[in-house]
């Protein structure tokens, strides 16, 4: 059915896609989430730049992960949970408690990085019941008071009986 | 004047691995999109036969990881230009092996990346999808 109707949209050459069985807002079948090419004045860049970004307390050895990753004009985060920004344990805690965390945490990443959240343009976030959704809006609020950034949440299964994890796009 | 950027699709060299061609599904394998390319979730399709690898959770994922690099070296880029992925793990309890294969393929400078548990669909373990930058670069970023 999914490809049915899809197909009817983009007939042809159709972007690459990711199809997920997660829990989305109640009362919806589907949720779409889309990056799409605008115009631009800019010539295209001649030089292909992929920097890590790994401020000193993100270092874990044999982390199979970087914190962060800056390409061109964009910085691309890990999925980040609630941790402990002196220690890097697991800071487990409420939904709501743990969103603080993550996006204290993620404002200190970006801020290392040379942007910051106000230059977020786009969030994902996975939470373990979308129950939830209203604990992480309430704390995102205050992180994110005037134009937030394009977002998508669905509900998953998470490592390590973490309850929140989040990642974001940010303009370097 | 402004011009639009180039938007072109990117498939495999190995058609067998083109998983959307050969079953007809309505998404392609990868689009770049100025110095940026997005691929598709990727599964252990086995190389050979075109068909499912499914195999232990490891073999599964160095599975997926070699389509994936088979699949930016055909669009003349690779695993060390990959900025950001997503895992999706059919059983979360599989995190600690998918690290393990992960250092093999990723010894230094790994790409971001974000990994859940959901259910995936054919019975594959593990769905990767990644974010790569175009072109060659020197060999893990330096």
């Amino acid at each position: 059915m999914l490809n049915r109707l899809y197909r009817q949209y983009v007939p042809n050459a159709p972007p690459a896609r990711t199809v997920m069985s997660v829990q989305i807002e109640a009362g919806f079948k589907v949720m779409l989430d889309v990056v799409a090419a605008a115009e631009t004045r800019r010539p295209a860049a001649m030089m292909y730049p992929r920097q890590v970004i790994e401020p000193g307390g993100w270092r874990r050895p044999g982390l199979s992960l970087s914190p962060a990753i800056r390409a061109g004009e964009f910085i691309f985060l890990s999925g980040l949970t609630a941790t402990d920004p002196a220690t890097g344990a697991p800071a487990r805690g409420t939904v709501a408690a743990e969103t603080r965390q993550i996006l204290t945490n993620m404002g200190e990443l970006l801020a290392a990085a040379g942007s910051s959240l106000a230059k977020a343009v786009k969030v994902n976030a996975f939470i373990y019941s979308m129950l939830e959704y209203e604990n992480v809006n309430s704390v995102y609020r205050e992180f994110f008071p005037a134009d937030p950034p394009a977002r998508t949440i669905c509900g998953a299964g998470l490592i390590g009986g973490h309850k929140v994890e989040i990642e974001c796009v940010a303009l370097a | 004047m402004t011009e639009n950027v180039k938007r072109s699709v990117i498939e495999p060299l190995n058609p067998k691995l083109n998983v959307s061609r050969n079953a007809n599904l309505p998404h392609s394998p990868g689009i770049r999109v100025g110095d940026a390319i997005f691929l598709s979730g990727m599964g252990p399709v086995d190389p050979v036969s075109g068909g499912r690898n499914l195999g232990p959770i490891a073999e599964q994922i160095r599975q997926t990881l070699r389509n994936m690099a088979h699949m930016l070296e055909s669009a003349e880029s690779g695993l060390d230009r990959i900025v950001k992925m997503t895992v999706v793990l059919a059983d979360a309890g599989d995190y600690d092996e998918m690290n393990r294969v992960w250092r093999e393929f990723f010894p230094i400078d790994p790409p971001s990346r974000t990994v859940c548990a959901l259910q995936l669909s054919n019975g594959n373990g593990v769905e990767i999808e990644c974010i790569a930058l175009a072109g060659k670069g020197s060999a893990y970023g330096i």
